[in-house]
């Protein structure tokens, strides 16, 4: 989306709003010229999100090229690469070509973002910015193959550069002062390590071979460049900053080596990064429990809670047992589950039953999240305003159409809410699942207990706590979006 | 004009305590496009017969039957949709923006989006509100009385021969209230509905009324037009009802053309002061009034106040505000007159042309009947 700033009419560089004076040049301006500037929307955030999961899903070993060979996986990348040089002897040249490749593919789908549709065809800098990515890339390439102080010298160059970048872009305003000094921690940080010598040359020792390692470079790669991309783009304002994009990107690779690489030498990343596949996998079964007993308890809660609404004798009853539910401790009410399911086992007589895994697993957690879910649609359905109900009564709605277009959209948020405590104590809950079968990121923390390695534990309860974490985000983002436009809007002011 | 809704010995007994009756034999027959208000004490069942119409209450004995249809036969919710529903409430929806709310009764109905969006910009200029400015609009942004409006069109919105109103101007102030029933009367001018309007004050019931239906403690003390309810109470009650006052009450059923009288001493302005002096002495009056060629009111002249040097009419010409419109009710006549010294009041047209004069005998006469 393009916006207009005010710049100086002398220096043509950006100013506050009602400025009467240039803070660049101290001239005194009569009036304002204006310049279109791209700002992001959220489309293009959504956007600039797209791709970077696109970006981190090439590199993904596992996707989807483990299902062509299990024991060596190939991502798409991998695939072309092997195309390009079948000789087995490809490793030196794989770099070059994700470099090459890789680096300027990913800033091209980043231009795109910054300058969209009509501008691309345009503007002269696509050309100039495949260049430059090439360049970078060329660069970046050489740095690796230089030794001892060459690269040492690179490293200060590339640093320094990017640091003058980011004081300039400072006092031009165009960066938030919280993102400069981040950036500024983070370059610090990053030749700190590299001088004291903490630092693992990462590609020294790349062996592609070494699943954990390659991963744990390309994901962290992805996730610095997103990181500094956020901080950057996020107050970019103008294509000189674009620049800045280029010089992060090349960073990047200096910061991976430095400061995050030694990370996976040990401690729960270092087990994620091992077990990249195993957490995937666990991770996917993990919201798969969650998310079918979601969908069965919103499923039965929500017609539930409208019954009792409507049936007040019911309403009492129903509530008891919901919250009688949910003091049942999960490990017993997984151990409930057993019994009552192997008795439809034994009677269908299954040979891989439903008495043990995830049925019981999802049954339960169904059950538990009854009480949030159908408590809320009680209390929402009976806090619309009566006079609405009746209003629309008179007018001749049926009971259908009055919870279709009334009841429920005004309830909407506060189902939601239910459902979101529902999901984030179900996450939890689930992690008792592991000890019956079920799977999910409690096998992590199960496993670890029995075998006594700490880091198998703490990086299952990570991976749990993120996990609630974001579907907490987004179920919050879920809540607000579902809220009618009505009750968000501002009450009259006449 | 037929018979629009007619009420045969209703009767609401709700079960428990003492079997007592809500409504007790309730019969009156309302003609179309008549207003019928219901007024009564509180728990007089005013509402109860109300919401009988439209089976939000179901009756216990005696039929209600609108358009020669008796509603007992009738589908439930067809009915609902056939008659406007506005509640003191309000009970906007608030998911809604204004016109997807006028629009509920429409779509229930399934008329085409071209038909519904017609329908909504005209009951929203019928309403005194823009429609662009408020169609798109959430009823949390609007005032009160703006909502109440709303409410009103969107009763309206189904086309619907009558309309049931409980109370609808009840939770708004005094200073709106007074607009909106004026406004409202407006409407009903134009939509020519049968209405069936309750309320628990006796001026408004006045006001809005073709009919009064007086009930106490479920009974129909008084069904008349509002002038015979304050001329011809029926008993202790329905006088002291609708006030010690009910004779100035009357004053606002009457307009000013009915008591006015339509020979004033009238004076063109061109004429000489002595053609005035023998008017005087022929009328036997202290003031003159005084108009142009056209007949229009230009001011009025004072037998005792007329300058020495003046030759013609003109120069010993007040001008006065001491005017009304043959429209205008007997009450704002009778206090304009207390308002000036004169005595009586000159009555003119929408052009300020002389029609008459009122003298505040002539109130008396048009009240005695």
């Amino acid at each position: 989306m393009m916006i207009e700033i005010p710049i100086c009419p002398e220096c043509k560089k950006e100013l506050p709003l009602n400025s009467s004076k240039c803070h660049h040049c101290s001239k005194s301006i009569a009036s304002v010229e204006f310049r279109s500037v791209f700002s992001w929307n959220w489309i293009d955030r959504l956007f600039l999100l797209f791709s970077v999961l696109i970006f981190i899903s090439f590199f993904m070993p596992w996707f989807p090229g483990k299902f062509l060979s299990q024991e060596n996986p190939l991502s798409p990348l991998n695939m072309l690469l092997h195309l390009v040089d079948l000789d087995v002897e490809f490793l030196p040249s794989y770099d070059v070509f994700r470099m090459i490749l890789i680096v300027p593919l990913f800033s091209l789908l980043l231009f795109l973002m910054i300058y969209p549709g009509e501008k691309l065809k345009t503007t002269p800098f696509p050309s100039m910015f495949l260049v430059v990515c090439i360049l970078v890339s060329g660069l970046t390439f050489i740095f690796q193959t230089l030794s001892g102080v060459f690269q040492w010298g690179a490293a200060f160059l590339f640093s320094g550069g990017f640091l003058y970048y980011l004081q300039i872009c400072y006092k031009r305003g165009t960066l938030g002062r919280i993102s400069y000094y981040i950036l500024i921690i983070f370059i610090l940080a990053s030749i700190f390590l590299y001088l004291s010598d903490l630092s693992i040359k990462f590609y020294a020792r790349l062996d592609p071979i070494m699943l954990s390692e390659t991963w744990g470079f390309f994901m962290v790669l992805a996730v610095s460049c997103l990181l500094v991309l956020v901080a950057v783009l996020y107050n970019m304002r103008s294509i000189e900053d674009f620049w800045m994009v280029i010089f992060a990107l090349g960073f990047s690779v200096i910061a991976y080596s430095t400061l995050i690489h030694p990370l996976f030498v040990s401690g729960p990343i270092k087990f994620f990064a091992n077990n990249l596949h195993e957490t995937s996998v666990q991770l996917v079964a993990h919201m798969r429990i969650v998310g079918i007993a979601l969908i069965i308890a919103i499923v039965t809660g929500v017609p539930v809670g409208v019954y009792i609404t409507r049936h007040p004798g019911a309403a009492g009853i129903v509530l008891y047992i919901s919250s009688i539910l949910i003091t049942i401790p999960s490990i017993a009410m997984f151990g409930f589950m057993m019994p009552i399911l192997s008795t439809i086992d034994n009677a269908w007589d299954a040979v891989n039953g439903i008495g043990i895994g995830v049925v019981p697993a999802i049954t339960a957690l169904a059950l538990y999240s009854q009480l949030p879910i159908i408590r809320n649609t009680y209390i929402a359905l009976k806090s619309v305003d009566p006079a609405t109900i009746e209003a629309g009564k008179g007018m001749g709605m049926t009971n259908f159409q009055l919870l279709v277009q009334l009841q429920l959209p005004l309830s909407a948020p506060i189902i939601m809410a239910g459902v979101r405590t529902a999901v984030v104590m179900g996450i939890a809950i689930a992690a008792i699942a592991a000890y019956i079968g079920a799977g999910g990121l409690g096998l992590f923390v199960s496993e670890g207990l029995q075998m006594s390695t700490n880091d198998s534990v703490i990086a299952g309860a990570i991976a749990m706590s993120l996990l609630a974490i974001v579907a907490d985000i987004f179920l919050g983002k879920a809540e607000e979006w579902i809220t009618p436009a009505g009750l968000k809007s501002r009450q009259a002011t006449e | 004009m037929g018979i629009m809704l007619s009420l045969q010995k209703v009767t609401k007994i709700y079960p428990g305590a003492g079997h007592i009756k809500a409504v007790d034999e309730l019969s009156f027959d309302l003609e179309e496009g008549e207003i019928c208000t219901v007024v009564g004490p509180s728990g007089c069942g005013k509402t109860t017969a109300m919401k009988m119409i439209n089976r939000l209450i179901l009756i216990t004995s005696g039929k209600i039957i609108i358009n020669g249809r008796d509603i007992s036969r009738l589908d439930t919710i067809e009915l609902r949709r056939s008659i406007g529903y506005v509640i003191q409430n309000i009970g906007l929806f608030p998911n809604m923006t204004i016109g997807e709310n006028i629009a509920i009764i429409p779509k229930l109905l399934k008329w085409n989006k071209a038909k519904i969006d017609e329908k909504v910009q005209q009951l929203l200029e019928i309403v005194n509100l823009a429609p662009d400015e408020y169609r798109d609009r959430y009823p949390n942004e609007l005032s009160g009385g703006q909502q109440q409006r709303i409410g009103v069109a969107r009763a309206m919105a189904g086309d619907p021969p009558i309309m049931l109103m409980d109370e609808p101007f009840g939770a708004i102030d005094p200073i709106n209230r007074e607009h909106l029933q004026n406004e409202f009367l407006k409407i009903q001018e134009k939509v020519k509905k049968t209405i069936v309007f309750v309320t628990h004050d006796i001026d408004e019931a006045i006001k809005m009324g073709d009919k009064i239906c007086l009930l106490k403690d479920g009974r129909l003390v008084q069904f008349a037009s509002p002038e015979e309810v304050l001329t011809y109470p029926k008993n202790d009650f329905v006088a002291d009802f609708v006030g010690g006052d009910r004779t100035l009450k009357r004053l606002n059923l009457f307009t000013i053309k009915r008591a006015m009288k339509d020979n004033p001493p009238v004076i063109h302005q061109d004429e000489t002061i002595d053609t005035a002096c023998n008017m005087f002495s022929k009328t036997d009056t202290r003031y003159l009034i005084a108009v142009d060629g056209e007949g229009t009111l230009t001011g009025i002249i004072d037998k005792h106040g007329i300058p020495d040097k003046a030759t013609r009419v003109k120069d010993a010409v007040a001008p006065t505000n001491a005017w009304l419109t043959a429209q205008s009710s007997l009450k704002d006549g009778l206090s304009e007159i207390f308002t000036h010294d004169y005595g009586f009041l000159v009555v003119v047209d929408d052009v300020k042309k002389v029609l008459g004069w009122l003298h505040t005998e002539d109130i008396k006469e048009t009240l005695k009947g």
